[in-house]
């Protein structure tokens, strides 16, 4: 086939694509470093997860609890709530996004969720640091998809925190200095989503509509919410 | 790890039956162990490295022939000339096989030490062979089909490959027998992830009208023949990510007419009715961005071209998760508090994934 061909010679020049990490909500929300591994301004932006691998990308998914347009008067930008059972990941959409903006418009909460996008840390008023996302695509799954991507996700936790001290050394030691901690705590988080997996599988039949929204409001109210948008300084490492 | 004294041991047991007389006493155990000794700590060979060093020096040293020395290596073989083994399965290094195959063509050999170079292949699936001149092996054809009795597979980064050495032999089958392979299959990859992205040209594309062009038509031109007027198709780019691999996937028309449920003639209805054929790949986008696929068939280049596609659904897991959970626990040895705490919050702020042994080694 020509096409095809032509497409594996290009292939050469044509940079991989970066993985799509599955991170859970706890651990993409303590990943407040980045860096790059290339002077280049376009070289991609890492986050060091604290289970010491690097992510440009993530495909997370769970629950829209809210969609809210905190923009200005002619400019959209919504803020989305995706709670998975370990926390909130926060998305935000503006014009940049279009495609996804597109979509999240039209999401009526609660809907199960998956987001592609790119982790960005910002410092809050405060001083803090905290992580978005900011969305490649978005699609409206099942809840079938979106229990599947709680065993994956939990997967490769457990995989990270396992290997990631041989397989990626630099970041894993550079996440324990910058975090103060080696990121193992993270099984135990993987351990109580698939705990929490189970759960919902048996629960899943005779929960009804109040208990999911008294659920929702209690997870929504564990993650706080802060607004801000000055983009994070990067550091540079060498890879 | 064994000492160098065990492996100098094992070596010399490999090297005792090929050894000239005169040169017993210059390869007995000690002297094998003093060449490990000066490769490892004087010539800082590494470790892992050292007993295939110290075997290559003396075979070469003492001038053993090497396939004679290999075949008596091998621990098993597996394919017969009456049962011979499907190229699919050549899958484990420097194991000896006999393979029956169809040569499907002939490369020019880069180098006067190769006698042929090429692809064979059966139903199974298709390999490179190489035949070294040193060997002396007999000239094969293309579109005949042989059999491979005594070749040994070897491993390149992934790849497999078979080699013809002078213990193999070549038995060639009549163009009318009832060994001749006819169909020679493609090796069929097979990956399991989210449906992350869909790349550009995906949707209604229109394809070159020209004969033998398969290029995508962009603005109404064929970047080889000009302006055309085109042909409609539906087709994929996707990429397919487990975690791990970003897979860059092409569906052809018929599994994206199968995995959207929308065939070319509502494509084009839609692209009619919004005046605008990228409708149709944002369509796509919308039923497929985050489910999860398994996708099966050839690795073309970069791409894998899809001929199977499965939804990953409930069926994986016909009775809920509990197996799979546990399995996968005990996997990375968890037993840990993240199964019994009510909130997050509870977890202990660290866990000794080493000692504990999870994902360890």
């Amino acid at each position: 086939m020509a096409t095809s061909d032509s497409q594996s010679q290009q292939g050469a020049t044509v940079p991989d694509r970066e993985v799509a990490k599955l991170v859970f909500a706890a651990e993409v929300n303590e990943a407040t470093y980045t860096f790059k591994t290339s002077q280049d301004e376009r070289a991609p932006v890492y986050v060091a997860l604290p289970t010491g691998v690097r992510a440009n990308r993530v495909c997370v998914m769970g629950t829209v609890t809210d969609v809210e347009d905190v923009g200005t008067d002619d400019q959209e930008y919504l803020r989305v709530r995706v709670v998975d059972p370990t926390g909130t990941f926060w998305v935000y959409a503006g014009q940049y996004q279009h495609e996804a903006l597109k979509k999240l418009k039209k999401i009526q909460p609660p809907e199960f969720l998956a987001v592609i996008g790119k982790p960005r840390t910002y410092k809050t008023d405060d001083g803090r640091i905290n992580v978005s996302l900011v969305p490649e695509d978005v699609g409206v799954v099942d809840i079938s998809t979106r229990d599947i991507w709680v065993f994956e996700a939990a997967r490769r936790t457990l995989e990270r925190v396992g290997s990631a001290r041989e397989a990626s050394p630099k970041v894993a030691a550079l996440a324990r200095e910058q975090y103060g901690h080696d990121g193992s705590y993270f099984a135990h988080v993987a351990a109580f989503a698939l705990q929490n997996l189970l759960d919902g599988d048996e629960a899943a039949t005779e929960l009804d509509a109040e208990t999911i929204e008294e659920r929702l409001e209690e997870a929504e109210a564990k993650g706080d919410d802060v607004d801000g948008e000055e983009p994070e300084q990067e550091t540079l490492i060498e890879d | 790890m064994s000492t160098l004294r065990e492996d100098a041991q094992s070596l010399h047991e490999q090297l005792a039956p090929h050894l000239p007389d005169d040169c017993v006493d210059e390869y007995d155990v000690d002297a094998l162990a003093t060449l490990f000794d000066s490769y490892v700590n004087t010539y800082r060979v590494p470790r892992t490295q050292a007993f295939e060093s110290v075997r290559g020096h003396v075979l070469k040293e003492v001038g053993i022939d090497t396939d004679a020395f290999w075949a008596a290596q091998r621990d098993s073989e597996r394919g017969t000339t009456d049962d011979p083994l499907p190229l699919a399965e050549c899958t484990t290094d420097n194991e000896w096989v006999t393979i029956r195959a169809k040569v499907v063509e002939l490369w020019e050999p880069k180098h006067e030490s190769i006698h042929q170079v090429g692809l064979i292949g059966d139903e199974s699936g298709r390999l490179k062979f190489t035949a070294w001149a040193k060997s002396d092996p007999p000239d094969i054809e293309e579109d005949t089909t042989y059999t491979f009795e005594d070749v040994v597979v070897e491993e390149y980064e992934g790849s497999y490959s078979v080699k013809i050495n002078s213990r193999s032999e070549i038995i060639e089958h009549a163009h009318d027998s009832a060994e001749v392979v006819t169909d020679v299959g493609t090796m069929t990859t097979t990956h399991e992830g989210f449906f992350v992205a869909i790349q550009g040209q995906s949707g209604l594309i229109k394809r070159c009208s020209a004969s033998d062009c398969t290029r995508v038509v962009t603005g109404g031109e064929c970047s080889e023949h000009g302006a055309v007027d085109g042909e409609f198709d539906l087709r994929i780019k996707a990429v397919i990510d487990d975690g791990h691999t970003a897979l860059e996937c092409l569906f052809t028309r018929g599994v994206t007419e199968e995995v959207t449920g929308i065939d070319l003639e509502e494509a084009k209805e839609l692209a009619a009715d919004a005046l605008d054929f990228t409708v149709v790949s944002d369509r796509f986008t919308d039923l497929l961005v985050g489910r999860r696929f398994t996708v099966e068939g050839p690795l073309l280049g970069r791409y894998l071209l899809v001929e199977e596609v499965e939804e990953t659904l409930e069926s994986a897991f016909p009775d809920g998760y509990e197996e799979a959970v546990v399995e996968l626990l005990a996997e990375h040895n968890y037993d840990g508090p993240g199964l019994t705490a009510a909130s997050i919050e509870d977890l202990p702020r660290s866990y000794d994934a080493h000692a504990g042994g999870v994902g360890g080694d």
